[in-house]
């Protein structure tokens, strides 16, 4: 059980977050977890997205989500990084590693990572 | 999948297709065995859904909807000498239990369970999860708990955004695992008798 003081710090942190629920935020960052997802290693794709976020202070723009199985089984782990823009831009054979140079070069450079492309 | 925890993120997110409201992970974990149970209050399945889950090919790819998560726990814990069973009732719910031993070249480690339940609640915030692990450790039977409902306490609309939740979650178990070793290795200054 947390006590009243850990509850009001949990408030804090979560406030500026509350925009981004309502989907104002510029970019949206969706990992895909179907069975396939989670074999391949989409479960540690989606904990460094998360920690490289709020690592970088990106919580008031970014969100992550996540999506099921999209049938490319070979091809998970499947991010999709989908922009105000527009622009979608779909990576394939995701890992941790890999998504701490999506979040440098695409998500605050603007500048997507071919090389991780499908 | 190479960790326990990876199977229990699977079957929980059917339980979230499934349109669960609440998600129930047990552990209890002995000297010798692991038993896992994932119970929630979705929508169920009928007979002929449930013999279809449990007789999928879990090594042909994945069509949407048509889950391998079943028969692949279920190969998992039967390469170590396990079981799984499956109880469904149409508009009731799942539960789905494992059994793993322990001392088969083919066990698992249950692996990062803090950033599963994270992942699941991060990716279904409107569902809750109870978490528990009980595990032999010290002497003692040592036990893990979390309950998405006291992180709902903590925020006045009652949405929970998403970052943030799934680092509360993730930090708040991994706290509690990390008290547990240090009473084990008395970094406190505790004893073993504490």
């Amino acid at each position: 059980m947390k006590s009243l003081s850990e509850l009001e710090v949990i408030r804090d942190r979560m406030q500026d977050e509350i925009a981004i629920r309502s989907g104002k935020g510029d970019i949206h960052i969706v990992v895909g977890m179907g069975t396939c997802g989670i074999e391949a290693g989409a479960r540690d794709v989606l904990n460094a997205f998360v920690e490289g976020i709020e690592k970088e202070g990106l919580r008031n723009t970014v969100t992550v989500t996540q999506e099921a199985c999209e049938g490319k089984c070979e091809m998970e782990p499947i991010v999709t990084v989908a922009e105000k823009s527009g622009r979608n831009t779909k990576y394939v054979k995701m890992t941790a590693e890999k998504a701490l140079r999506v979040i440098a070069e695409h998500v605050k450079g603007g500048k997507p990572v071919a090389d991780y492309m499908a | 999948m190479d960790e326990i925890s990876l199977h229990i993120l699977d079957i929980a997110e059917n339980s979230v297709k499934a349109g669960a409201k609440n998600v129930v992970i047990e552990i209890n974990e002995s000297d010798k065995l692991v038993s896992v149970v994932i119970t929630d209050d979705g929508r169920g399945m009928d007979g002929a859904t449930l013999r279809k889950a449990m007789s999928a090919d879990p090594f042909l790819p994945e069509r949407a909807g048509s889950g391998r998560g079943i028969p692949l726990l279920k190969n998992a814990a039967e390469q170590t000498g396990g079981e799984i069973s499956v109880i469904s009732h149409e508009g009731s719910g799942t539960s789905v239990s494992a059994v793993f031993v322990k001392e088969s070249d083919d066990f698992i480690p249950l692996g990062d369970a803090a950033a599963t339940v994270a992942s699941l609640f991060a990716g279904a915030p409107d569902t809750d999860i109870r978490y528990k692990h009980s595990f032999p450790a010290g002497g003692e039977t040592r036990t893990v708990g979390y309950d998405t409902k006291d992180l709902r306490k903590a925020v006045r609309d009652g949405s929970v955004p998403l970052v943030s939740a799934y680092l509360t979650v993730r930090d708040s178990i991994r706290e509690e695992y990390e008290k547990i070793r240090k009473i084990l290795t008395c970094e406190d200054g505790g004893s073993l008798l504490a």
